[in-house]
């Protein structure tokens, strides 16, 4: 349950930073804590109480393995989703390079020209 | 393919092919258009004589099927013939009127065969969606030829855009609710009207009678076409708002009115009463006009009262009439719309007060102008007579003084205000700004459309029971009556006073009158001949020519002129009159102007709420989100 809880926490530290920070990078920081409570939160769904890794061993059968082990599922997801995560971190901070030169600040609230 | 395709596929094709072409074959482009609307013409003359209908299942959505079903009637088939000459001579006209300003601009031509392709399509289609189609592909086009080149048109093309949109969006609840309840197909709905007897299909009518006026441009929803005028081209005001919209709107008005549903008296006369303050108050306002184009597209707006009203009386005279005088709307006011585009392409100016004098030097232009005036103003033997002569007996026979007074009068101030035109133009001292204008630098295109419909306004007054009879008789009913034909109405023939569909004629209270326009054209023949032969035998010096005296002073023309714009200023202190030509003036009265002013809290609102900022809105998608959640959750 704990677990859960702290999920939720860094999802809503990850939010926070996304809505009311102004620095751009500090909401590239929060939408990664935000992804990553997600990821955390996606394992702690497949996670089983002292549950074994989920490999399955020679001549374990197959009942016995899915007794033991924690969820396989999820696991892949999250790696997958981390992966991603890098890739999307990275092309935020590229853009947010760009953004940069172009108006020689980070400052979120000073890019406002959809306004009106 | 089928023959009846084909006043769809040819305009819609050259539409296409101009739309395809590169640019820089601007030459073929321009031929491709006339060539496309020529072909049109041809074809739907060659078609006038078809009655058929044919159907092919198009699309199916579930429960929803779409029919490609077309017939041609005995209303639709000239109307098609109509449009084609129209968008022809529109088209010949503005190869002239774009030539030496940097040539037709780029996609003009495709937007205007699209027109021609989509009046022709709502014409003949016999499925209700398929009309709604068609009907929203020539609004669409009327805002892209309005805008095609020319910057100074867009707050008009938008306006006008935004005005059709409301009623095109009337004519798809109207649609949805006949569709519904009885099916797409046109035919089976003539074959049974619907009875204007449960308020869900009074609101069914009112709703398509509002998409009706709103294309044709009745009040209160004809704000778009004056605003419109002033910064589109001529020949796209000649061919779409000045003709193609308006047999369109009214082609919608018959068919509801004569065809779909059985409107109750009570109906009539809210059509009739339309009708009524269209001419009235149109007219009113564009007596007090300074610009030229505005000037003509209030007139624009007033016609259509007459044809609201003639339809409105429901009797097979009034209908006649009110067809007729489509038609010859069409042809006058086009020609009125393509002469004031010579006028302002040749002196840049379309302003009352600055024009002057200007028949020596542009003869052409006031010669087909001259007629149409006349037509417009019901002079006969006119065709603008021959059919308000109708419009007239039919309130005669609908027992309605009140509606003839009105329509008689509307007449008059028309009158009144083409003297005012006539003058400002073309008579009057010619002031030194005008000393340069010289007609004909567009080439033959511009004269050759506006004599050949000055000329079709003399034809269709003078052998009116032409038209009359092969034409019009038929499409309001007259041909299952028999022996009765459309020439018997002009001769003030009671037989013809009947309802549509057959009714006993209502009681006479009024002696009719007979239209005899050979004779009157004899009369009149007879008249300038003899006046030619005085002149010539010089037996009358009908004026001297002297130099002005003006106390001595030198006259000068700038100075010493009466411009028409001072004629009816007086009609501004009219009471009741003034004030309410002031609110329309100010543009209390137009609902465009009314929803903008009532929407401009709900528009502050927004624009405060568009910060630009990022946070602001993820906050606001968030807010969604959780409100979706919440919804999702709580079932």
């Amino acid at each position: 349950m704990t677990m859960y809880v702290l999920a939720a926490v860094l999802f809503g530290v990850g939010l926070y930073g996304l809505l009311v920070k102004r620095h751009l990078l500090k909401k590239v920081l929060g939408l990664l804590i935000l992804e990553h409570a997600v990821n955390l939160f996606l394992v702690e769904v497949g996670y089983v109480d002292g549950g074994s890794p989920p490999i399955r061993l020679a001549g374990e059968t197959a009942a016995a393995f899915a007794g033991g082990a924690v969820d396989p599922l999820p696991q892949a997801l999250v790696l997958t989703s981390i992966v991603i995560g890098l890739g999307l971190a990275m092309l935020m901070v590229a853009l947010s390079l760009r953004i940069y030169e172009r108006y020689g600040s980070l400052d979120a609230d000073r890019m406002s020209e959809l306004k009106g | 393919m089928h023959d009846l395709l084909l006043p769809i596929v040819i305009p819609g094709a050259a539409g296409l092919l101009v739309f395809a072409l590169p640019a820089r074959l601007r030459g073929l482009r321009t031929v491709i258009g006339v060539l496309g609307t020529f072909a049109t013409l041809v074809a739907s003359v060659w078609l006038i004589d078809t009655r058929t209908g044919v159907s092919w299942t198009w699309m199916q959505f579930g429960g929803l099927e779409l029919d490609f079903a077309l017939r041609m009637d005995a209303f639709s088939s000239w109307a098609v013939a109509l449009v084609g000459l129209l968008s022809l001579l529109t088209a010949i006209y503005a190869t002239g009127w774009f030539r030496g300003r940097g040539g037709v601009p780029g996609r003009y031509f495709a937007w205007m065969l699209l027109a021609t392709s989509g009046a022709c399509g709502v014409l003949l289609s016999d499925n209700l969606l398929l009309l709604v189609l068609f009907w929203e592909l020539v609004t669409l086009m009327l805002f892209l030829l309005a805008v095609s080149g020319r910057d100074e048109g867009a707050p008009g093309a938008a306006k006008a855009f935004a005005v059709l949109g409301l009623g095109d969006m009337a004519l798809l609840v109207g649609v949805v609710l006949i569709g519904m309840d009885r099916g797409w197909s046109l035919s089976a709905l003539a074959a049974s009207p619907l009875a204007t007897d449960r308020a869900l299909h009074v609101l069914t009518y009112v709703l398509l009678l509002a998409a009706a006026m709103a294309k044709a441009g009745a009040m209160p929803l004809h704000s778009w076409i004056p605003t419109m005028s002033t910064g589109t081209h001529a020949s796209v005001m000649a061919f779409l708002p000045g003709a193609v919209d308006k047999i369109l709107g009214i082609y919608l008005l018959a068919r509801i009115s004569l065809a779909w549903f059985a409107p109750t008296e009570g109906l009539r006369m809210v059509v009739m009463i339309i009708g009524a303050v269209t001419i009235l108050g149109a007219v009113f306002m564009a007596m007090i006009q300074h610009d030229l184009r505005r000037l003509l597209s209030f007139h624009a707006v007033s016609q259509v009262g007459y044809m609201l009203l003639g339809i409105g009386t429901g009797t097979v005279i009034g209908v006649m009439g009110g067809l007729f005088h489509m038609v010859n709307n069409s042809i006058y006011k086009a020609c009125l719309f393509l002469g004031a585009g010579s006028v302002e392409r040749e002196t840049g100016t379309m302003d009352l007060g600055r024009l002057g004098g200007l028949v020596r030097v542009m003869p052409v232009t006031f010669g087909a102008m001259f007629v149409a005036a006349l037509a417009i103003s019901g002079i006969p033997p006119l065709n603008g007579f021959a059919s308000k002569w109708l419009v007239y007996e039919a309130c005669i026979a609908a027992d309605a003084p009140l509606f003839l007074v009105a329509a008689l009068f509307g007449s008059a101030l028309t009158l009144a205000s083409f003297v005012k035109v006539l003058h400002s133009v073309f008579w009057g001292p010619k002031p030194t700004a005008m000393d340069g204008v010289r007609e004909g630098a567009g080439g033959i295109g511009m004269p050759m459309a506006m004599v050949t419909l000055a000329a079709l306004c003399i034809v269709l007054g003078v052998f009116a029971a032409w038209p009359l009879d092969d034409f019009i008789g038929p499409a309001a009913g007259l041909e299952a009556e028999g022996a009765l034909t459309g020439s018997a109405a002009l001769e003030g023939n009671a037989a013809t006073w009947g309802e549509v569909g057959g009714a006993t004629p209502p009681p006479r209270r009024y002696a009719p009158g007979a239209m005899q326009p050979y004779v009157i054209t004899g009369l009149l023949a007879v008249g300038v001949l003899v006046l030619l032969l005085m002149a010539h035998m010089g037996q009358m010096r009908m004026r001297r020519v002297r130099p002005v005296f003006v106390g001595g002073q030198p006259f000068d023309r700038d100075v010493n002129r009466f411009p028409g714009t001072e004629f009816y200023k007086t009609v501004q202190d009219l009471p009741g009159v003034g004030s309410a030509l002031r609110l329309g003036a100010s543009g209390h009265l137009d609902p465009y102007e009314a929803a903008q002013r009532a929407g401009r809290p709900a528009v502050r609102l927004l624009r405060r709420l568009h910060s630009g900022l990022v946070g602001d809105y993820l906050f606001w998608c968030l807010l969604g989100l959780a409100i979706v959640v919440a919804v999702l959750l709580g079932r």
